[in-house]
């Protein structure tokens, strides 16, 4: 008894000695790190270790793209801090980054090759093989595929979470080489509606703001819509809102449900699923009749103002037509139009809310319209934009003219689902070979049509961390070793910045980082003078890609937080902050505004025949989702060729085509009445909170035990209506078919929409939900960025 | 004694959880030492959100539910810590804590709650949760110095006292 006592005693002097020393700052550096107590005693038994090493390095899971600080002992990562010297974070960290280390040492993860010697659907199917019998039998596939059917035959969805340097960079040299126009990443299911209508009317896909205090930390007036920042960007909201609450902006959210964002907004608008866009086009038309747009700047900077201005006047896009469409009403839209005119440091964000529609991309232009016609560009804390639309180029490994295969036929869509319906009808030309990361059997939307896909392939070859749904499915599955393991770029953040992680840990089991196993491929492919061993090393590799950039490691290491902000078109380029600034415009790029005048293009003949060609207009003609269209009698979208047929060619050369490709034509149909009954709710998604990004999270225990359950939030009224409580499991029946969840009464939703999240399957390793994505239909797409609607569909909810 | 204590601003709590996670990073996987609870709107009020460590009280009821004189309180900075060679597992403190906040760890059979990182304090740092805190909503020093904060902020304390006198406190948000 007594040695306990002075045990305690003495931990008690040494502890407040320190604490003495330590004065002040809670940040101050560790210097009585050799004076803790001997660990075990009073509650810190379980706490990390302090590290022998510490790296700088990135998080790969959101848009933020936070630097910190890894701790690692003995060879182990033991912790992981933010990084006080990061602008952008300085220091804090939301839950996904920190969990890392617990990504790696995880015992579900894939341990070797595996090869499909019996039939889809079964793990007793699989067999471990050597990484030279798979990427050897892989690569003859490869290549027979291209001899029978042409190398246009191969389809590679490379993902977006994963290491840039490999994903970005050698899939393109292996795309140029092998001949083939499909490889896509994630954009067409994240946000390449944003990213395509920046480029049509900036000239550029990024956002004009940096996460920093001097800029988007910076405004007086903030209005997210279909965008959790407090969920899907913590690190970024956080500032935001702390900007808020010292009274110095007010932030209004624009979503269905009281999200997290919106819990904690001045004010929030639910507006009905699938008609964002409505509201936009109404704050114009009431800021143009009052008078309040910014006549010099559009008379210096924008193309097109008279041609927009009639056409709202036609359409009668007015606050009262909106109040009947979103919800939302006319006094509310009038009054939020005035002060944002009449606010210079505003912003309005968006995020997959306006994305994952059939009118993405008309409906983020019509948010740039507005931001363009009240002068919020050109100057930092301000402009309207996007998350997630895309890298600034970090340059590549090149492929020498006379041994590039340029594809004969033309780009299937801009869609990795489109691909799906030539794997099996074979039309307009069949593709046989499929390689992919990611979670196309749950992303995807009609999930057993890639079943049915997959057996008409010649080859399918899936790479990945876990045994997800797709390691049931594919011919081959290689595991991968990710982030700290590997080393390479993290992928990029909304605002341009990218990070270099050291390699800090050897891969683990017989997995291999994604870079290794391009290279090894691209040897047995034949292409070992330019798939180079040396590349295995991702600083090696990093020198050669980015010779011609200013992405060189050099540059990265030489940062505190080691992150460079695009774009750096030479080695020597700054990095610059704003963009479309009079002084800086983009780097690299003619113009404030780098479309062919130099201006924003609202409207230009150039602009008018591109759209026209696909049966659309640059100027902004609303029309919602096919089933909220076809329930309210509202203007919706009839396709007039399916992902079978040749179509046209695209026109949107710099907007959304890459190369010759596809483009399906569409008619925007003004129905009478209402075509649909028997659904009387909206159904809409997204992330369930903070600690989820798709299906990886889910592998975590400490993050999954955040979300445990695939859940629909539902208004009390409905509830009551159909007789469920919170915890009832639901079933929630689409179009498409119906799937299971539990209900949680929410008072904080429309009473017409139901919310269920999207990052669930049924192959996850803690619970099993089918995904919300069974009831996506694929082929309701939208016309120019190919983004497939999963946001706005119909649905009724019954007890189960 | 000059008391320690955790500011937790509802205004600025964005129910993100990384405190939960960064907890668990700090002091072992198995612990739940902090937890966010989710306050639903009702009758009109805004989804808060509110970050819960160990509220070191100033008489903790844990501390008067030890049987063992496990739990004692810090005299210097009023850290409620346990010492877990007196403790023999018995849970009593786990019944008596009106907030939830003592916890229990299974593989080692002895009660276990937050020590609002004091191990880190003696390095000069600060709780691995606020360190971290993506909405700045947890903020961490002597609790009269955290008073004169909120107060300048204008920010009115929201009374959470079952009779222990709590030392971490929470600012309560600013309109319903």
């Amino acid at each position: 008894m007594k040695e306990i006592e002075l045990t305690r005693r003495s931990f008690l002097k040494v502890a407040g000695a320190s604490a003495a020393v330590a004065g002040l700052p809670f940040s101050g550096p560790a210097q009585a790190a050799q004076a803790a107590p001997a660990a075990g005693r009073f509650g810190d038994a379980g706490a990390a270790p302090l590290p022998d090493q510490v790296f700088t390095a990135g998080c790969q899971w959101c848009q933020s793209t936070c630097s910190m600080k890894v701790h690692v002992r003995e060879g182990r990562i033991v912790n992981i801090y933010g990084n006080p010297d990061d602008p952008v974070t300085e220091g804090t960290l939301c839950p996904k980054g920190q969990a890392s280390a617990g990504m790696l040492y995880n015992k579900y993860r894939l341990k070797s090759p595996l090869k499909r010697v019996g039939p889809r659907g079964k793990p007793e199917s699989y067999q471990e093989i050597s990484w030279d019998q798979a990427l050897t039998e892989i690569a003859e596939k490869l290549k027979a595929v291209s001899v029978k059917h042409g190398p246009e035959a191969l389809a590679w969805y490379v993902g977006g979470r994963s290491e840039s340097q490999a994903r970005a960079g050698l899939t393109g040299t292996f795309e140029k080489l092998y001949g083939t126009p499909h490889r896509e990443g994630t954009g067409p299911f994240c946000n390449l509606a944003g990213t395509t209508a920046s480029n049509s009317i900036l000239g550029h896909n990024n956002p004009p703001w940096t996460y920093t205090r001097d800029d988007y930390y910076g405004a007086d007036w903030y209005m997210f819509v279909g965008s959790n920042g407090a969920a899907c960007k913590p690190v970024a909201f956080g500032k935001v809102n702390d900007r808020r609450v010292l009274g110095k902006a007010k932030m209004i959210v624009v979503d269905p449900r009281m999200s997290e964002a919106a819990g904690m907004a001045d004010l929030w608008l639910p507006v009905k699923p699938s008609t964002d866009m409505a509201l936009a086009l109404s704050m114009m038309t009431h800021i143009i009749e009052k008078d309040l747009h910014n006549k010099e700047f559009i008379e210096k900077k924008v193309l097109g103002f008279d041609k927009l201005k009639a056409f709202l006047a036609e359409k009668k896009y007015t606050p009262e037509w909106a109040e009947k469409v979103t919800g939302i009403p006319a006094a509310t839209i009038k009054e939020i139009s005035e002060e944002y005119a009449r606010t210079e440091k505003a912003i309005i964000m968006s995020n997959a809310g306006l994305s994952h529609h059939t009118n993405g991309h008309i409906t983020h232009r019509t948010f740039y319209m507005l931001a363009a016609i009240t002068g919020h560009f050109g100057k930092p804390s301000m402009g309207y934009a996007c998350g997630n639309t895309g890298a600034t180029p970090m340059g590549s490994i090149s492929v020498p003219a006379d041994r590039e295969v340029k594809p004969k036929r033309q780009r299937l869509g801009r869609s990795p689902i489109a691909w799906l319906e030539p794997m099996i009808t074979g039309k307009p030309y069949p593709i046989k070979a499929f390689i992919s990361t990611a979670n196309p059997m749950v992303q995807w939307g009609d999930i057993q049509r890639l079943e049915t896909g997959l057996d008409n392939l010649d080859v399918s070859v899936y790479y990945n961390m876990f045994p997800s749904a797709e390691t049931l499915y594919f011919d081959y599955i290689l595991p991968v070793s990710p982030w700290a393991e590997s080393g390479g770029v993290c992928p990029v953040s909304d605002e341009r910045r990218n990070i270099f992680v050291p390699q800090i840990i050897k891969p683990l089991h017989q997995a291999w980082p994604e870079r290794w196993i391009f290279i090894e491929l691209g040897k047995k492919m034949g292409w070992g003078d330019i798939f180079k061993d040396d590349y295995k090393d991702p600083v090696v590799l990093q020198r050669a890609m980015a010779k011609n950039t200013g992405f060189s490691p050099e540059r990265f290491f030489a940062k505190k937080d080691s992150a460079l902000r695009g774009p750096l078109p030479k080695p020597d380029s700054p990095e610059v902050g704003t963009l479309y600034t009079e002084e800086h415009g983009v780097p690299g790029k003619k113009g404030q505004f780098p479309r062919p005048s130099g201006k924003i293009e609202i409207w230009t003949e150039e602009l008018e025949k591109m759209y026209q060609s696909q049966g659309l207009s640059p100027l902004p003609e609303f029309y919602a989702d096919p089933e909220i269209g076809m329930k309210d009698g509202l203007p919706y979208l009839e396709y007039l060729d399916s992902d079978s047929d040749v179509g046209i060619t695209s026109q949107m050369k710099g907007i959304v085509a890459v190369g010759d490709m596809r483009a399906r034509r569409v008619r925007i149909k003004y129905p009478e009445k209402p075509e649909l009954t028997g659904f009387d709710l909206y159904l809409t998604s997204g992330r369930p909170n903070a600690s989820q990004f798709g299906d990886g999270t889910h592998w975590m225990a400490s993050l999954h035990e955040q979300s445990p359950d695939q859940f629909c939030l539902i208004h009390p009224e409905k509830a009551a209506q159909i007789g469920v409580v919170s915890g009832d499991t639901v079933k929630v029946e689409g179009i498409k078919g119906y799937v299971l969840c539990k209900a949680w009464v929410y008072e904080g939703i429309r009473k017409d929409t139901v919310f269920v999240p999207n990052s669930y399957s049924h192959r996850q390793p803690f619970t099993q939900w089918k995904s919300i994505n069974y009831l996506v239909d694929k082929d309701k797409r939208c016309p120019v960025s190919d983004q497939v609607n999963y946001k706005a569909l119909v649905c009724r909810v019954v007890k189960a | 004694m000059s008391q320690y204590a955790i500011m937790v601003d509802l205004e600025r709590c964005i129910g993100c959880r990384s405190c939960e996670i960064s907890c668990k990073v700090e002091n072992g996987a198995a612990k739940t030492r902090t937890k966010v609870i989710r306050m639903d709107p009702k009758a009109g009020s805004r989804l808060s959100f509110m970050s819960m460590p160990c509220m070191h009280c100033e008489k903790p009821a844990c501390r008067q539910a030890c049987p063992t004189g496990a739990i004692f309180k810090r005299p210097e900075d009023g850290i409620v810590l346990i010492d877990e060679g007196k403790c023999i597992g018995c849970r009593y403190c786990s019944w008596a804590c009106p907030y939830g906040a003592m916890g229990f760890d299974a593989e080692r059979k002895v009660a276990d709650k937050c020590t609002y990182c004091a191990h880190r304090l003696v390095r000069g740092e600060s709780p691995a949760c606020v360190s971290k805190c993506p909405g700045h909503a947890l903020s961490f020093g002597k609790v009269e110095a955290l008073n004169i904060q909120a107060r300048s902020q204008g920010r009115s304390v929201l009374n959470i006292d079952a009779g222990t006198n709590p030392s971490t406190f929470y600012l309560a948000r600013t309109k319903a």
